[in-house]
């Protein structure tokens, strides 16, 4: 197998990449802290529901399977669960499925190498049985309704219930409790199949071990099917938003709100576009910004204001909120603002400054190092060059960005009960 | 042992350690939210702010938690580290946190409202997380009169009656003459603790017959929380690892009989999980449940506890709890803030602060499992909480 080594002077960082014969892209950050992070994923995750292989006619699967096949995952044959290999290495070990993605993962301080042994083995060896599908609904139905009482969880689903109109990112991930009763043993094996893929994955890992072990174990554990030619049902979005308000009463002390601008520029560059966002988000909402301190001061926003850019191949949206005891005026006050927000140079260095900062100190913790540059890799993105890229960022591609982003807010609330 | 070359930033951490009670416990949180908003150098939030994210997003954090009976502020400093960077920033950014903690010269009177205020709907806002509210709960009915039921973040009767000029006053007479430990992640030698420290934890003792407490609330899931005594001391070194492997049996890892048969084989939970609280010598088990579900898994998870009385479990959920504490145990010694908590955590209760992780990983893996067995038995039901949820 062919690595390439990079090494950023700036950074005082290596990384080092390779592809496998199965088509599995691999990546290793060599880090000596006690911790070792690993983390494999494909890019198949909630959105994912209408698609085609050269095998398989197009199809549309119940919302909820890609997380539901993510708990699947880890049964074993013969009766047991993966969790338990790992307890018995001390690793911690975890998965999670977003909109476009699933991964597993560990984090270990030893036996490294075993640890990735039961990783690729578990995920290339599915085992679904209608009894365990069976089981896992009930449990599943219990974490859908839990959410369902998560107040957080609900203004952020009510805002993308506002923001999209056909996109299915505005499901909850783990479906409902009517549509995983619809999934059965076919359907995540057709799933699996399609998406577990290694043409579709990627193995990153942050710590102590080497390429010729990584190689060994891939070579060992992989499976080498031929690339399926997967193609996924364009989704059909318009532009505008579908609402521009949603309100939901849940037991909170305080309102929270959420309020959403749809980004419907998908240039190539989603890195650039995503330091430029949050460049932007930055002046304008942050901590250090005019806004943040006339509502500060106004009582109508407190320490949990917070302002992010979620960004994907099939979606993008900028959010800021939290809680106010007047969300309406809070949108007002931003309304108002925004036509006339002007950035001076001072700002944009200083926040340019916090963001290096901030890209810097996410090296300290290979689990940070993990997620950031899985979350890039599976869209294609080189966030070992931030620092780069970040150079080339200019003043006016914030103000451009700041014009085609900020158009038509819309805007969640949780309320108390009456 | 901390790596310290492995870190891009400097950590540096000043502990204040202050007695708990409603009062100070209200104080010390408000105080730490206005001492964050300015400095006499930077006499508003915005100008703080903006020094702080040109300074390459140096962050001065100010947090109040328990240990115990003792009210702990941290004010920390974390930087990106000199050599990583254009220009050097430690000096300035050092001395910010010292006029910050150590120099404010007075308070101003609308920060102290704007907090007194957010202070309040923090508290409140409790009710918005029902499993962190279920257990606080718990410890309430079952701590009752004890320090230790004391709500970290204070009341919001005690912050109608502070005045800017009354906090003030606690900040230069009280909080300044507090005992305070510095830790510096780049500094080789750890930071002398002063020997005028609050006095040690005692553990909770067992009472003859369980409480039990049931809210009802209009939700889809109900909350269980569930209070056990052990008697055991904080500074009981060897009885400690032994409640720690026995936790991570019993409920403290995703591999434990909690989760396994509450969870996973009986589906009668989606979470479920216990854990030490090492300064009173108890264990909480918290549990989100089925609206109607309480009594199977309150059951079960009672009968998982008579099985390791019993020693019915094997050598290797053994290892796996001592494999997963030590993995736990090192992996403190990755982050700098939680590195130097831990060292604090060791000095209060009760342990030298020279005593090494390698020496605690050591003495995890000496525990048997007779012990094991045996402090299964300590174990006392003490408090029962019940959110309730309607089914509608």
């Amino acid at each position: 197998m062919q690595w390439t080594t990079k090494t950023n002077d700036k950074l005082k960082e290596t990384l080092i990449h390779g592809v496998h014969k199965s088509g599995l892209k691999i990546y290793l950050m060599p880090k000596s802290f006690n911790k070792t992070y690993a983390i494999i994923s494909t890019k198949y995750g909630a959105v994912d529901l209408t698609f085609a292989t050269k095998n398989a006619a197009e199809k549309t699967v119940p919302h909820g399977i890609a997380h539901f096949l993510e708990h699947k995952l880890f049964e074993q044959p013969g009766g047991g669960n993966a969790f338990d290999l790992f307890a018995t290495t001390g690793a911690s070990a975890n998965a999670f499925t977003s909109f476009c993605n699933t991964a597993y993962l560990f984090s270990a301080t030893s036996k490294v190498s075993d640890n990735l042994r039961i990783l690729l083995d578990f995920v290339f060896t599915p085992y679904f049985t209608d009894e365990n599908i069976n089981k896992e609904q009930g449990i599943i139905a219990q974490e859908i309704k839990m959410y369902d009482d998560n107040p957080n969880w609900r203004v952020f689903f009510n805002l993308l219930e506002c923001l999209y109109v056909n996109h299915p990112i505005k499901i909850d991930i783990a479906g409902t409790v009517e549509s995983i009763a619809k999934i059965d043993k076919d359907l995540l094996y057709h799933c699996y199949n399609t998406f577990y893929n290694p043409y579709n994955m990627t193995l990153f890992i942050a710590g102590n071990i080497s390429t010729s072990e990584i190689e060994k174990l891939v070579d060992e554990l992989v499976p080498m099917p031929e690339d399926n030619s997967l193609v996924r049902a364009k989704i059909d979005e318009p532009d505008e938003i579908a609402e521009i308000k949603k309100v939901q009463h849940l037991s909170v002390a305080t309102p929270l709100f959420l309020i959403g601008f749809k980004d419907n520029n998908f240039e190539d560059d989603i890195l650039k576009k995503e330091i430029i966002t949050d460049i932007l988000m930055e002046l304008i909402f942050g901590k250090g910004s005019k806004l943040y301190e006339d509502l500060y001061s106004a009582g109508l926003i407190n320490e949990t204001f917070a302002c992010d850019f979620d960004s994907e191949q099939s979606y993008a949206f900028a959010s800021v909120g939290g809680e106010s005891p007047n969300p309406d005026e809070v949108l007002n006050q931003i309304n108002n603002y925004l036509p006339s927000a002007n950035i001076a140079s001072a700002d944009f260095e200083r926040v340019r400054n916090m963001l290096i900062g901030d890209y810097l100190r996410k090296y300290n913790d290979v689990e940070d190092i993990g997620h950031e540059f899985i979350a890039a890799l599976n869209r294609d993105e080189d966030y070992f060059s931030y620092l780069d890229v970040i150079d080339s960022i200019t003043i006016d591609d914030i103000n451009r960005r700041m014009i085609e982003l900020f158009k038509s807010p819309a805007m969640s609330v949780i309320l108390p009960k009456e | 042992m901390q790596d310290k070359n492995m870190f891009k930033t400097i950590t540096k951490t000043h502990f204040f350690l202050s007695p708990l009670t409603r009062k100070t416990a209200t104080y010390n949180s408000l105080l730490a939210e206005v001492l964050r908003r300015a400095t006499p150098s930077f006499p508003t939030t915005k100008k703080l702010e903006n020094k702080l994210q040109e300074l390459y997003s140096a962050k001065i954090s100010f947090s109040t938690y328990k240990r115990g009976e003792t009210h702990v502020i941290a004010a920390s400093l974390e930087q990106v580290a000199d050599e990583f960077l254009p220009e050097p920033i430690a000096e300035i950014s050092g001395n910010i946190l010292n006029e910050a903690v150590f120099n404010q010269t007075s308070f101003n009177h609308e920060y102290v409202e704007q907090e007194k205020a957010n202070l309040k709907l923090r508290i409140a806002a409790i009710i918005n997380n029902k499993a962190q509210y279920a257990q606080k709960r718990c410890i309430e009915e079952m701590f009752g009169d004890n320090p230790y039921a004391i709500n970290s973040d204070g009341y919001a009767d005690i912050i109608d009656g502070i005045t800017p000029e009354g906090l003030y006053d606690y900040y230069k007479n009280t909080f300044l003459n507090l005992p305070y430990a510095t830790f510096t992640s780049n500094d080789e030698t750890v930071s002398v603790i002063p020997n005028d420290l609050p006095p040690l934890n005692f553990p909770m003792l067992p009472i003859a017959k369980a409480k039990n407490i049931t809210e009802k609330e209009d939700l889809n899931q109900s909350k269980l929380s569930m209070g056990f005594t052990t008697g055991i001391g904080s500074d009981e070194e060897h009885d400690y690892f032994i409640l720690t492997v026995f936790n991570a049996i019993f409920g403290g890892s995703p591999y434990s009989k909690l989760f396994n048969n509450v969870r996973e084989k009986l589906s009668l939970a989606y979470s479920v999980s216990s854990q030490v609280e090492r300064f009173k010598g108890a264990i909480f088990v918290n549990a989100g449940i089925d609206a109607n579900g309480f009594k199977p898994a309150y059951d079960e998870i009672i009968k998982q506890l008579d099985e390791i009385k019993n020693g019915n479990f094997t050598e290797s959920e053994i290892s796996a709890a001592k494999e997963g504490i030590t993995n736990n145990l090192k992996s403190i010694c990755d982050m700098q803030f939680a590195y130097q908590d831990f060292l604090l955590r060791q000095h209060l209760a009760g342990r030298p602060t020279d005593e090494q992780i390698e020496q605690i990983i050591n003495g995890v893996n000496n525990v048997t499992k007779d012990e094991i067995c045996d402090i299964a038995k300590r174990m006392q039901l003490h408090t029962v909480f019940l959110l309730e949820g309607s089914v509608s």
